[in-house]
C-alpha cells in the first residue's frame, strides 16, 4: 500500500496532487503527519510544501474546477472524518485528470464522499448556529464554550459577527482549545488555554432561569418523544446547553 | 424583568400553537441594530416531546373573552390568569436573543376587551420592539380575527409572518366549537393580507410586507371531518390565500366537561400523515383527490405516496435513466433533492443500483418501482409489495363506531339526527 504523509491543509493536498502527477503514483491512503501508527508493509511518502507547487497546482484546479473549488476542499478538511485528507486529494485528483469540473458526476464515488464530508461539516454548522450559547460576561463580552465533532469554528463565527453587529464575542472550541474572537466587526482563530475563567454580569443567571422554564413549559408532556428529540439534538452536544441540565 | 410565574403562565397557554418555523425571511443586519433573518430558518433547541424551540412563543394574555371549547384558556375554565407588558416582552427577546436561545418572537394573546384592542397591542409590541429596542430578527404575530382592517395591514409591515388560524376544518365545527369565531372573520384578513402581498401581481410578492408570508393551523381529530376534506381546503388555501404553510395539530383534550368533543386524543401517525401528504400537494405536483384513500382518509399503514404508487402499479417501473422529473417525483424513496440530483448524474453516465445507493435513493422502497437499465430487482406483486412496504406499528384495532361517516357524526353532534 503507497501512503502519502502530508499536512492536513491545502497546501499539503496540493503538494500530494504534484508529487501524484510527476511521478505517476496513486495513493491508497493519504494521512496526516503525526497522526498514525506507521506499519512495515506500506510504503510511506512524505510530503514537503512547497508554495511554488502548491500555487501552480491550486491555479490548475481553480481553471479546471471553477473559482468555488478551493473554498470547498478547505471545508472537506474541517471535518473530523479520518478519510477527510484521502476524499478531497481524490476528488482533486479527479478534477485534474478529467481537467473540467467534476461537481456534476454525482454518481462518482469521489464525488459523491466528497459533497457528503462537505455536507456533513456545513449541517453540523448549520446545528450549532443554533445550538450556541452566549453568557454575558461581567464587561459585556458574550462567551460560549463548545465542542463540535468538525472544526467549525472558523466557519461558525461570520454567522454570529454578521447578527451580533458591534457586540464583541468569544466562541471557544474547548476540545480542540482554540477560540474565535470577535470585536464586533471581525473575527480572529486563536489557540487557547485549557480552562477559561468567566465572570458573569448580575443579570445573567436570572436570565438563564427564566429560560429553563421556558423550555420546561413550553413541552407537553402528553406528546412525549425522546426519539425524536434525541435524533435532533444529540446528548453529546447537550453538556453546553443550560436548559437539559436537570 | 418578567417573573418566572407569569413566564410559564403565558407559554404555557401558547404551547399549543404548532408553528415555530423561523424560516422564509432573509434580512441583513443594519448597522446599530441586533439581528438578522436566516432564510433557512434555525431551530435552538428541542423539547422533550420532538418540537424545535426556534422562536419564543407566549401569549400576551391568556384572559380571553371567549369560549372555544377546546381551549385551555377559554373564558369559563379556572385557570390562573397573566398579562405581560410590551416592555417585559421586548426585554425579555433581546436578552434571550442576545444569548442565541431564540431566533425571534412568535405573539399570540388571547382576546382581552375586544378584538381590536388586542391586535393592537400586539401590533405596538412588535413596533416597539423593533424601533425603540432595534431588533432586526424574526417576528410572527398572530392575526385576530374581526380586528380593524388598518391595524392587520400596519401589522404586515412590521412583522415576517402573520398567522390567522382556522382552528377547526369546517364551518358547521366551527359554530359548533368556538361559537365566537366565524368563518368570515377569519378568512377575511388572510385575503387582506394576500392582496396587500402581491397587489401588484400574483407572480410578483412586496419583499418589505410580510416577508415571510402567512400561515395558518387546524385542530385535527376534534371534529368528524375526512382526511379528504382537510386536504382539498389545505389545498384550496395554497392556491387562493398563498399561504407558506398549513399546519395540523392533532387535537389533545384540555376541557373534559362537554360532550361535543372526543375523550381521548387523535392519533399523532394521522397528524404525520397530513403533513406527508401536505408536502405531496406543495413539492410533489400531487392533487389532494389523488392521494386520498377511497373512504376518504389516508391510510395508516403506508406513507400517502406509497399508498398512491401501489395503487398505480401500471404506472411502474419507470426507468431512472430516462424518466421525465415529475414521474421521477412519484417514486417512493425519491425525494425532491434526490430526484434533482439523479437529473444531474445521469447526463454524465448511465446509473445502476450502486449509483443510486450513492445517490441516497431509499431501496428499501423504491427498488420495486424503477428499472435500470431494463434490470428490474422487486417484487411484481401487488400483494407482496404492501406486505413489505407496511410499517408495522401502525396496524390498530379498535371498535366500530355507528358514526363513522363524518356526515352523520356531525348531524349527530349539533342534534340534527
Amino acid at each position: 500500500m503507497t501512503v502519502f504523509v502530508t499536512e492536513k491543509s491545502l497546501a499539503g493536498i496540493c503538494g500530494g496532487l504534484f508529487y501524484s502527477f510527476t511521478e505517476r503514483i496513486m495513493p491508497d491512503c493519504v494521512f496526516e503527519c503525526g497522526n498514525r501508527t506507521q506499519n512495515f508493509t506500506d510504503k510511506y511518502i512524505i510530503i514537503k510544501n512547497d508554495d511554488e507547487k502548491t500555487d501552480r497546482v491550486c491555479r490548475a484546479l481553480k481553471k479546471f474546477g471553477g473559482a468555488k473549488i478551493l473554498g470547498y476542499i478547505e471545508i472537506c478538511l474541517l471535518s473530523c472524518s479520518e478519510n477527510a485528507l484521502k476524499t478531497a486529494f481524490d476528488y482533486a485528483y479527479l478534477t485534474l485528470s478529467e481537467r473540467k469540473d467534476v461537481s456534476s458526476f454525482l454518481a462518482n464515488n469521489s464525488v459523491s464522499e466528497f459533497y457528503y464530508t462537505i455536507k456533513k461539516v456545513l449541517n453540523e454548522k448549520h446545528r450549532f448556529t443554533g445550538f450556541i450559547r452566549f453568557k454575558e460576561t461581567a464587561s459585556g463580552i458574550l462567551y460560549a464554550p463548545y465542542s463540535p465533532d468538525n472544526d467549525i469554528t472558523g466557519i461558525l463565527c461570520p454567522h454570529f459577527v454578521k447578527r451580533l453587529s458591534c457586540t464583541p464575542f468569544i466562541i471557544h472550541d474547548v476540545k480542540r482549545n482554540i477560540a474565535g474572537v470577535s470585536d464586533g466587526k471581525s473575527f480572529k482563530i486563536m489557540a487557547t488555554e485549557t480552562d477559561a475563567i468567566i465572570n458573569l454580569s448580575a443579570d445573567e443567571k436570572k436570565w438563564e432561569t427564566l429560560w429553563k422554564n421556558y423550555y420546561k413549559a413550553v413541552n407537553i408532556k402528553e406528546r412525549r418523544n425522546k426519539k425524536q428529540q434525541n435524533n435532533l439534538m444529540p446528548l453529546r452536544y447537550r453538556k453546553f446547553l443550560p436548559e437539559t441540565y436537570e | 424583568m418578567i417573573d418566572e410565574k407569569r413566564l410559564v403562565i403565558l407559554t404555557e397557554g401558547a404551547k399549543y400553537d404548532v408553528s415555530c418555523s423561523s424560516s422564509g425571511s432573509k434580512r441583513k443586519n443594519k448597522f446599530g441594530e441586533i439581528g438578522n433573518a436566516s432564510f433557512a430558518g434555525i431551530c435552538h433547541s428541542y423539547t422533550q416531546d420532538g418540537r424545535c424551540i426556534s422562536l419564543l412563543k407566549m401569549l400576551m394574555s391568556n384572559d380571553c373573552i371567549y369560549d372555544c371549547k377546546y381551549c385551555v384558556n377559554r373564558a369559563t375554565n379556572d385557570v390562573p390568569r397573566a398579562t405581560a407588558t410590551p416592555d417585559e416582552i421586548c426585554e425579555l427577546v433581546m436578552a434571550f436573543y442576545k444569548r442565541n436561545y431564540i431566533e425571534g418572537l412568535f405573539l399570540s394573546s388571547a382576546i382581552v376587551k375586544n378584538p381590536n384592542h388586542t391586535m393592537e397591542m400586539l401590533y405596538l409590541t412588535a413596533l416597539k420592539l423593533r424601533k425603540d429596542y432595534h431588533f432586526n430578527g424574526y417576528i410572527h404575530l398572530k392575526g385576530i380575527p374581526s380586528a380593524d382592517k388598518a391595524l392587520i395591514e400596519a401589522a404586515g409591515r412590521v412583522a415576517d409572518r402573520m398567522s390567522f388560524n382556522i382552528e377547526l376544518p369546517s364551518e358547521t365545527s366551527l359554530k359548533l366549537l368556538a361559537p365566537q369565531k366565524n368563518k368570515t372573520a377569519i378568512i377575511e384578513p388572510m385575503k387582506t393580507l394576500a392582496l396587500d402581498k402581491y397587489y401588484e401581481s400574483p407572480l410578483k410578492r412586496r419583499r418589505d410586507f410580510l416577508p415571510a408570508g402567512q400561515t395558518t393551523q387546524m385542530i385535527i381529530g376534534a371534529s368528524p371531518e375526512s382526511d379528504a376534506h382537510i386536504l382539498k381546503l389545505t389545498e384550496h388555501l395554497y392556491s387562493i390565500y398563498k399561504l407558506k404553510r398549513v399546519y395540523y395539530s392533532s387535537y389533545m383534550p384540555t376541557n373534559f366537561d362537554t360532550s361535543l368533543l372526543p375523550y381521548s386524543p387523535a392519533p399523532k401517525i394521522r397528524e404525520h400523515r397530513l403533513y406527508q401528504a401536505d408536502w405531496l400537494l406543495r413539492f410533489y405536483g400531487f392533487t389532494a383527490d389523488e392521494i386520498t384513500g377511497n373512504d376518504g382518509n389516508l391510510a395508516c399503514e403506508y406513507d400517502p405516496k406509497c399508498a398512491w404508487a401501489i395503487k398505480h402499479l401500471e404506472l411502474f417501473p419507470v426507468e431512472i435513466n430516462t424518466a421525465p422529473l415529475d414521474m421521477l417525483l412519484r417514486v417512493p424513496g425519491i425525494g425532491v433533492k434526490t430526484a434533482s440530483r439523479i437529473l444531474i448524474a445521469r447526463k454524465h453516465t448511465k446509473l445502476d443500483f450502486e449509483a443510486l445507493k450513492r445517490l441516497r435513493v431509499v431501496m428499501k422502497r423504491a427498488m420495486h418501482f424503477i428499472t435500470c437499465g431494463g434490470k428490474f430487482i422487486g417484487c411484481k406483486n401487488e400483494y407482496d409489495i404492501s406486505r413489505l412496504l407496511a410499517s408495522g406499528e401502525s396496524f390498530t384495532f379498535r371498535q366500530l363506531s355507528m358514526f363513522d361517516n363524518s356526515d352523520a357524526a356531525i348531524s349527530a353532534l349539533n342534534g340534527e339526527l
